[in-house]
């Protein structure tokens, strides 16, 4: 099995205060590895430096063997290293279509295409729709993103995720403001997306970082506290002090 | 069933029509003096929809469009006077420097945002403006004579109003049609995905500057070419055409006929120029009304302008055909 | 030569105290509210017409002064209140457009109650004289304007830095969830900061009255500069709006004056004093365009 992601010694400092300390992990192709600490560990912004939003400061980071870190954003998505954010990030006033439309249209063609019509294209349509599917929205295809609900509206944004044809995902909290149902619905999602696919997921809801992750990461004042399978985790006592308290509810 | 042509389609075909008589309607009726109105809206028309591209679709406020429009009709005087006979190669040099100018302007500007994208855009356009105050050898502050329009060729006289009225016309038609395709595009459909949500294009992968750099460019372009139709109507340009007021026109001319709704300048050309004719001539002091009209459909408006426009332009519950008005 | 560059950059630092009244109001609407306020102009335009009417009415211009303050700021109220307070939430588009439709009805307006004629207003009477600053005599009105933009700063400096008021005004621009929760009526603060902005302006507008004309449409000019110094000083911040100031003040009064006087000794002088005039008018723009290219949040940004 190969290695998608090796993280060595990452660094970023804000000013005075390093939000990132020394962090190195290493995330086996096909798996789903939870990154999980209190609010302030440092996640988003080792998310945003892995997804090359933010430069690092300093340290390594190899995606499936190939150096990154010196890679912009866009270079990076077309290498196979996606995003999603925490807060629900979608195109509002676009519909489902136009939405995952927009992200595989990119893929398809070279130029800019002025003089083509979007609804013309077919080729982009059918995947977009069949993306839609795959996410659960297949019957929301004209519906606009503001119209969705919360829960679909976080499905889409995996969709446009998807979309970009990644080999790994980062998910900011995908879980974030979710009630069970959809909660529920979101994490089936997410494990059938492997093993095709890598997950780097960030999260705060135990139920579901316990139900997916093959392995976790406890981030602590921007260093790794622990690594390791989810029941070595769970019993770890220097991260039961820290964060999970009495079995783990966030 | 599949319908040939839609509603919206067979209103414009109209109206088109309609434009295309009425400078001969209007002399029957013994008011040639609307012919000369009717071309000041047309002109209008394009330089508002160029701007609706940017602001409209590309969320981009840009608070100088003015100077594209200045330069285009300096540009094209500018020619002439030096001896330029040759309308075509007007108003391609007309296009030329708003295109040129507008990816200046641009490169510069998209690398700031919100409040700061105003000002540098502002200012930028009041660099142009002095600019020509400043050229005594061109008139400064008093203007540039245009001594005559270039030569259309075709053995056609374009000094006639007939034939003017027909060339501004079939320009308002191209630029539409122009536009029409290009927010229908992928560029379209991209640019108005950079205007929602600018971080969620960068993460997925485009390169949202240069969009919005080129939609400047082909904005610059569109009003350049208008410029140079006004200084040809009027056979006279002055700089007060790139002060940020008349910036400030055009957005409300945006704004008024519906930002980001494809027929959005030209309504709100119309409405304005409409407004202001009607008002001129009943009072002294009319700016005050036209203030008031405009305040009244931004406080009405429940979502600021876009909402206006977003009411019109989609159902918020499902509908099929997608999402976009056209 | 010396003696006018002396008079012209004092001539500067007047204008920058001027400038600076302005754009002190404006970034701090700007800052606290996230609001982009064109109609600021207008109200400096209020201030100079009710000063010059008050002046005439009592013959004094300190009455006028005193009278046009409250006046002024009376107008700047009503607007917040009935017009602008419903607009803080939506997206600078609309910002624009409501206040850029302020300033038509505004101009119009004072032609309508004053006439499409400038209206006088003379130097207060004790003032009107020069003093002797070493070789150069010098306007004492143009001197006490200087005096007074300073105390102004001093008094704001210490208002946003010292006092209760100072730190909702903060927290306000900060975070409005945390100013609600700390007990601070949000929306009359938002309303002071808002009154208060217009008094500096009004003041400003009194001041600069007896120099030009109070004519509509005065305002539209300044508007322009005052923006251009919030921006270069960085949006929110005080100090920015006095460094902002300080930099447009002196290069513009410079640039327009000083820089065709060089301009003539190298070109044929018509050309030499409009070319110099408008490159003097655009330096200032090119300046700020420099500016935000080295620092894209301007000079000084208040800390957000």
């Amino acid at each position: 099995m190969s290695t998608a992601l090796q993280v060595d010694g990452l660094v970023k400092r804000f000013g005075g205060l390093e939000a990132t300390r020394d962090v190195s992990l290493q995330i086996e192709a096909g798996t789903i590895h939870a990154l999980i600490g209190p609010n302030g560990a440092g996640k988003t912004t080792l998310i945003s430096l892995l997804s090359g939003y933010q430069a690092a400061d300093a340290g390594s980071i190899a995606f499936f063997g190939k150096p990154l870190q010196h890679l912009t954003q866009q270079a990076r998505v077309r290498a196979g290293l996606v995003r999603s954010f925490q807060i629900t990030s979608v195109f509002g006033s676009l519909s489902v279509l136009e939405n995952l439309q927009v992200s595989v249209q990119r893929r398809h063609h070279r130029g800019f295409g002025f003089f083509a019509a979007a609804s013309a294209d077919r080729r982009a349509r059918d995947e977009a729709a069949a993306i839609a599917e795959r996410v659960g929205l297949g019957r929301q295809l004209g519906t606009c993103g503001d119209a969705l609900s919360h829960g679909m509206r976080r499905r889409l944004d995996v969709g446009l995720s998807l979309a970009c044809a990644p080999r790994m995902l980062l998910m900011d909290e995908p879980m974030a403001g979710m009630g069970h149902d959809e909660a529920d619905d979101v994490v089936a999602l997410i494990r059938s997306l492997t093993p095709e696919l890598t997950i780097l997921l960030v999260e705060h809801d135990m139920d579901a970082v316990f139900a997916l992750a093959d392995r976790i990461t406890v981030l602590l004042l921007g260093a790794v506290l622990a690594s390791g399978t989810a029941s070595e985790i769970r019993d770890n006592p220097e991260v039961r002090a820290a964060y999970l308290g009495d079995e783990g509810t966030a | 069933m599949k319908v040939l042509i839609s509603r919206s389609t067979l209103v414009w075909v109209l109206l088109f029509g309609l434009l295309a008589l009425f400078p001969w309607l209007a002399t029957v009726a013994g008011q040639d003096f609307y012919i000369g109105v009717v071309i000041r809206i047309m002109i209008f028309a394009i330089a508002a929809s160029s701007l609706n591209l940017i602001l409209g679709y590309g969320g981009m406020v840009s608070f100088g469009h003015a100077a594209f429009f200045g330069l285009g009709a300096y540009a094209a005087s500018i020619a002439v006077v030096h001896g330029a006979d040759n309308v075509w190669l007007v108003w391609a040099l007309a296009a030329l420097v708003g295109g040129l100018s507008a990816f200046a302007v641009g490169y510069v500007a998209t690398r700031t945002r919100g409040a700061y994208f105003i000002m540098i855009t502002l200012a930028m356009g009041q660099l142009f403006y002095f600019l020509f105050v400043g050229l005594r050898q061109y008139g400064g502050d008093d203007g540039l004579r245009m001594p005559a329009r270039p030569g259309l060729g075709l053995g056609l006289d374009i000094s006639s109003e007939m034939v003017f009225y027909a060339v501004v016309l079939l320009w308002t038609l191209l630029m539409h049609l122009m536009l029409a395709r290009l927010v229908r595009s992928r560029f379209g459909l991209a640019l108005e995905a950079v205007r929602e949500n600018e971080q969620r294009m960068g993460a997925i992968g485009y390169s949202t500057r240069q969009y919005r750099i080129i939609a400047f460019v082909v904005a610059g372009v569109m009003a350049g070419v208008a410029g140079a139709l006004l200084a040809m109507h009027n056979q006279f340009v002055s700089p007060k055409m790139l002060h940020w007021s008349q910036s400030g026109t055009l957005m409300i001319m945006v704004a008024l006929g519906g930002m980001g709704r494809l027929h959005g300048g030209f309504l709100g050309a119309a409405a304005l120029l409409l407004l202001e004719e009607v008002l001129s001539s009943y009072f002294s002091y009319w700016h005050i009304y036209v203030g008031a009209v405009l305040l009244l459909v931004v406080m009405v408006s429940p979502d600021g302008l876009a909402g206006l426009g977003r009411l019109f332009r989609r159902a918020p519950a499902a509908t099929t055909g997608g999402g976009r008005n056209q | 030569m010396g003696i006018l560059l002396l008079e012209q950059t004092l001539n500067g630092l007047q204008f920058s105290v001027t400038l600076f009244l302005i754009a002190a109001g404006l970034t701090l609407v700007f800052g606290v509210m996230n609001f982009v306020n064109l109609a600021h102009g207008s109200l400096f335009m209020v201030g100079a017409y009710f000063a010059a009417w008050f002046a005439g009415v009592f013959g004094s211009f300190w009455l006028g002064l005193l009278c046009a303050l409250p006046a002024t700021a009376l107008v700047g109220l009503v607007i917040e209140v009935l017009v602008l307070r419903r607009l803080y939430a939506k997206d600078h588009m609309v910002h624009v457009l409501a206040t850029f439709a302020l300033i038509l009805i505004f101009n119009d307006l004072v032609r309508i109650v004053w006439g499409p004629l400038p209206l006088p207003l003379d130097l207060p009477t004790g003032l009107a004289g020069a003093i002797n600053l070493g070789p150069v005599p010098y306007s004492s009105f143009r001197l006490v304007i200087m005096l007074s933009g300073v105390l102004v700063g001093l008094l704001l400096w210490f208002l946003v830095t010292r006092t209760r008021i100072g730190m909702w005004v903060r927290a306000g621009a900060n975070n409005r969830e945390m100013a609600i929760a700390m007990g601070v009526n949000v929306k009359w603060l938002y309303t002071a900061v808002f009154t208060f902005g217009t008094v500096l302006s009004a003041l400003a507008g009194v001041m600069l009255g007896p120099f030009v004309a109070v004519e509509s449409g005065m305002g539209d000019g300044v508007l322009i500069l005052a923006f251009v110094v919030v921006v270069i000083g960085g949006i929110g911040s005080v100090l920015g709006a006095a460094a902002g100031a300080l930099i447009v003040g002196v290069v513009d009064t410079l640039g327009r004056t000083a820089l065709p006087a060089l301009l003539s000794a190298l070109l044929p002088p018509t050309i030499a004093t409009s070319l110099g005039s408008a490159l003097g008018s655009m330096m200032i723009y090119l300046v700020m365009v420099l500016v935000l290219f080295w620092r894209p949040s301007g000079l000084f940004p208040a800390n957000t």
